[in-house]
């Protein structure tokens, strides 16, 4: 690397120190609280207006939508097959087994799921999901309470999220689609 | 004296080699019962007398003194009819094959240190073999008085007592095989240490790109020499495959002879105890499928064997008088075609009893009687798959527990097949049973409908041929095509597919005659783009169901290729079309996602849908097919929704359009209205009922206008 650039922190008065000091040992306190939580990563994402998320350890690719192969004859909820790590697997419109509720923009990523060790099916979805962390404690208070493909929680933010259940998902496509 | 874990050892080598004498002196035998041509007979005595003293010296040379003796016993009682070269009576058929069967029972239970059954009752059997006499002549086609009684049972038949293969009693394998498989990998190992030379030159080519003045030069000349490698590494790498994909597969598979053979005994022996008379005869046996597969065959086979001989075949003296030939035909047909084989076993005899079956089910309580009555013959038909069922009011021997047929529909389903039954009424029955393989490549012929490229078995393809206007024959009952002095049922494929309304196909158009299980089809298509060897494979779970396709195959550049099922081609299992005349809607979107969303809540309200992925074709649709109503996306490539709205007005076409677009605005609304279209919604507001119900009130209004 060549110069040295200059930044602000190197001009920072004895006042801005003091705070950027507080500030982090504010976030040191934070993470040493966080790290004794235990969390899940999920993949959130949106169908329509609607909040949903898969366990990120289930999520196995984000892919372009112009790997699909359409299959003419087959049902609505089946958008059509793709080649993954030499696998033919099945491409699913998610907003048509969940039941549509309209869509912003139209869905033009694939998310591959693991459903079963080795086994896959994808997804359309409208966006690149973001990842995040939920409390443990929430899905498995969650997962006591339904045993469906859908599980309802509430973020720490109080917002309203459904956790696909990759497993439970499969039995509804293969039983036809829409719920 | 010979360690007792090497005698062991041999031993097992015998087993096996014991298997394979005994299923051809079964063969030998069954050749010589009193048909045989005096010409064969000299032969066939000669080769069942070796098998008799192969059996005999090979259980010696292996310590077991009581399976030589019987050995010895066999070729004694063989030997009179041999010298006098007269064919073998039924009752010495029996107890040779009888014998035998006990032959291989008795080792199979030493090996496995089980109790051993007794053997005195085949030395028995063997020594009340009578003096060599010629054996009856057999019975003129005339009729003539029934038997009085059935014969006496035969020992029970070679599928039964032949002792079936232990999961772990393993495959022979030719030595040759192992031999060219062990080349292979030498050769790969080559290819494998030229692909890393050569991915050192492609490291000098980097290299030399880095010095710009003379790097070009040298970098040029290293890849010229690079791709002339690689050819001919692609090359040699396509010739190990393909010489690895034959070796493979002859490991894997054996010929469907070795699992119908001894059939031909079981069939003899069921004729036997039940006074019927039949002949089996096989087509297709010289086809080779999985070892598994065909291990798994043989039970299903062997109970529709069963099945036709004690229900399907009358008596002699019944079917004389019915003008068939007293002795009944069997016969099953092998045929694959690309990676599903079809396995057919068909009888000339009385076809399925369509009332007693109706009765049976209702009296066994399977299903209500309102509900049996409302089911057409064929469909009471595949009721005989039913666990439980059986019309037999007294157990027989080979029958009449309900536990048979049910038995092999589940064993063929465990395959990932299926099995069905057609059946006519004092002419026969066919039971067909349809299972994929998964082995090797197989030719297929690429053809494209519209935007899509779908593959079709080479092996069902009779001919190719572009459309002449006067051999298109097309009316309101359908088209048909002059071939070949016939005419045959002539299909748009793209309409089959369900991509578009049936179209006349004009002259130059490509053509496909096919011909599967019987039956013809020409297929016209959009275009033909070649033939290719690939790997079918089966397609996933989800959308296994879909009749039209046989599997899936990937082609060389990594795109996916449905390969469509034969049968369904022409015409079996096909359901009739959906778009059948009422609310016919076009969708018109860019994005396969946003199409299999309207075509899913439109299919869900009962609208008949097409769905194209542009403007252009749009127009092209609206011309050659009458909609109810057309849903266009707004922005999309090449020509947009505005754009093709006022395309279409601008041809006159009325059909109502309703735009929808991920736009929210009221000026992309009012631009869409000003371009024609009568309606205007968002992606977001697309709920199903909103869509539903905008699109039912623009047909009421047109309709009303009409």
């Amino acid at each position: 690397m060549g110069e040295r650039f200059q930044t602000e922190h190197d001009e920072a008065t004895p006042e801005m120190r003091a705070v950027l000091e507080a500030r982090a040992e504010r976030l040191r306190q934070l993470e040493v609280t966080e790290s004794t939580e235990a969390v899940t990563w999920i993949a959130e994402f949106q169908v329509g207006d609607v909040p949903y998320a898969v366990e990120l350890e289930r999520l196995r690719a984000c892919l372009p939508l112009k790997m699909v192969t359409p299959v003419p004859l087959a049902p609505p909820h089946v958008i059509g097959l793709l080649l993954f790590q030499g696998q033919v697997i099945t491409a699913l419109s998610l907003a048509t087994i969940l039941g549509i509720r309209g869509w912003r923009e139209d869905p033009a990523v694939l998310l591959v799921i693991e459903v079963e060790k080795g086994r896959f099916l994808a997804v359309d979805s409208e966006q690149i999901p973001r990842p995040r962390t939920l409390p443990s404690v929430l899905i498995d208070e969650a997962r006591a309470r339904s045993s469906g493909a859908l599980l309802e929680l509430t973020t720490p933010e109080l917002r309203r999220i459904n956790l696909i259940v990759a497993n439970q998902l499969l039995g509804r496509v293969i039983t036809g689609g829409p719920a | 004296m010979i360690p007792e874990q090497v005698m062991q050892q041999l031993r097992v080598n015998f087993s096996e080699e014991a298997r394979e004498l005994c299923a051809k002196a079964t063969q030998d035998l069954l050749t010589l019962e009193g048909n045989a041509k005096p010409e064969d007979l000299k032969s066939r005595y000669q080769s069942l007398a070796r098998h008799f003293h192969t059996l005999k010296g090979s259980a010696a040379t292996v310590g077991i003194d009581e399976l030589a003796a019987l050995g010895h016993r066999l070729e004694d009682a063989l030997a009179p009819f041999h010298k006098a070269q007269v064919p073998l009576p039924a009752s010495a058929i029996d107890a040779l094959l009888g014998a035998l069967d006990l032959f291989l029972l008795w080792l199979n239970a030493k090996l496995a240190g089980e109790p051993l059954p007794e053997l005195s009752v085949a030395f028995a059997r063997v020594a009340a073999i009578g003096p060599a006499q010629a054996a009856p002549a057999p019975a003129p086609s005339q009729p003539g008085p029934a038997p009085s009684e059935p014969a006496p049972a035969p020992a029970p038949s070679a599928p039964e007592a032949a002792p079936s293969a232990r999961p772990d009693d393993g495959w022979r394998i030719d030595t040759r095989r192992v031999t060219s498989l062990a080349g292979e990998a030498e050769r790969l190992r080559e290819l494998h240490l030229r692909l890393e030379g050569r991915q050192r030159e492609l490291a000098r080519v980097i290299e030399a790109l880095k010095h710009p003045v003379d790097g070009v030069a040298e970098a040029e000349t290293l890849l010229v020499a690079l791709k002339a490698g690689l050819v001919s590494d692609t090359e040699e790498a396509g010739n190990i495959v393909q010489s690895l994909e034959a070796d493979i597969k002859a490991v894997w598979t054996l010929p469907v002879r070795t699992l119908t053979d001894p059939l031909v005994r079981a069939v003899r022996d069921l004729c036997r105890t039940s006074g019927k008379e039949a002949r089996l005869s096989v087509v297709g046996a010289e086809i080779s499928l999985d070892r598994r597969v065909l291990d798994a065959l043989k039970g299903p086979l062997v109970q529709l064997v069963r099945n036709a001989v004690d229900h399907g075949f009358e008596p002699p003296a019944e079917r004389m008088a019915r003008g068939k030939h007293r002795e009944g035909s069997l016969v099953i047909r092998v045929e694959q075609q690309g990676n599903v084989v079809f396995l057919s076993v068909e009888d000339d005899g009385g076809g399925l009893d369509t009332q007693r079956i109706r009765q049976s089910v209702v009296k066994m309580g399977l299903k209500g009687a309102d509900e049996v009555a409302r089911l057409q013959d064929s469909q009471v038909h595949q009721l005989v798959f039913l666990s439980g069922l059986s019309t037999r009011d007294a157990v027989s021997l080979t029958s009449g527990r309900g536990v048979g047929l049910d038995v092999v529909a589940r064993q063929v389903q465990a395959l990932k097949g299926t099995v069905e039954v057609l059946s006519t009424e004092r002419q026969g029955a066919r039971f067909t049973l349809t299972l994929p393989v998964e082995l090797g490549s197989s030719p297929v012929l690429v053809v494209r409908v519209g935007e899509h490229p779908g593959g079709i078995p080479l092996a069902v393809v009779e001919a190719v041929a572009l459309a002449q206007p006067r051999q298109v024959r097309a009316s309101s009952a359908g088209m048909e095509l002059e071939f070949r002095d016939q005419v045959i049922p002539l299909n748009d494929l793209s309409a089959l597919l369900g991509l578009r309304q049936p179209e006349v196909p004009r002259a130059g158009t490509p053509l496909i005659v096919l011909q599967s299980l019987g039956k013809w089809q020409a297929l016209a298509v959009d275009e033909i783009l070649g033939d290719q060897d690939l790997v079918i494979r089966s397609m996933p779970v989800e959308v296994q169901a879909l009749r039209a396709y046989q599997g899936v195959s990937t082609l060389p550049r990594g795109e996916l290729l449905p390969i469509l099922r034969p049968e369904w081609l022409v015409g079996l299992g096909r359901e009739v079309s959906r778009f059948n005349g009422s609310r016919r809607v076009l969708v018109v979107d860019d994005s396969l996602t946003a199409r299999a969303l309207h075509r899913a809540i439109l299919e869900a309200a009962g609208f008949s849908v097409h769905a194209v992925p542009s403007g252009a074709q749009a127009l092209q649709f609206v011309q050659r097919t009458s909609y109810d109503a057309i849903v266009c996306d707004v922005v999309m490539e090449g020509m947009s929704g505005l754009e093709f709205t006022r395309a279409l007005r601008a041809s006159g076409a009325r059909v109502p359009v309703v735009l929808v677009s991920t736009l929210d605005t009221q000026e992309a609304r009012s631009r869409g209205l000003e371009a024609g279209a009568n309606a205007f919604l968002t992606k977001h507001a697309c709920e199903a009922g909103r869509l539903v119900a905008e699109l039912t009130a623009l047909m009421g209004q047109q309709a009303a206008r009409a």
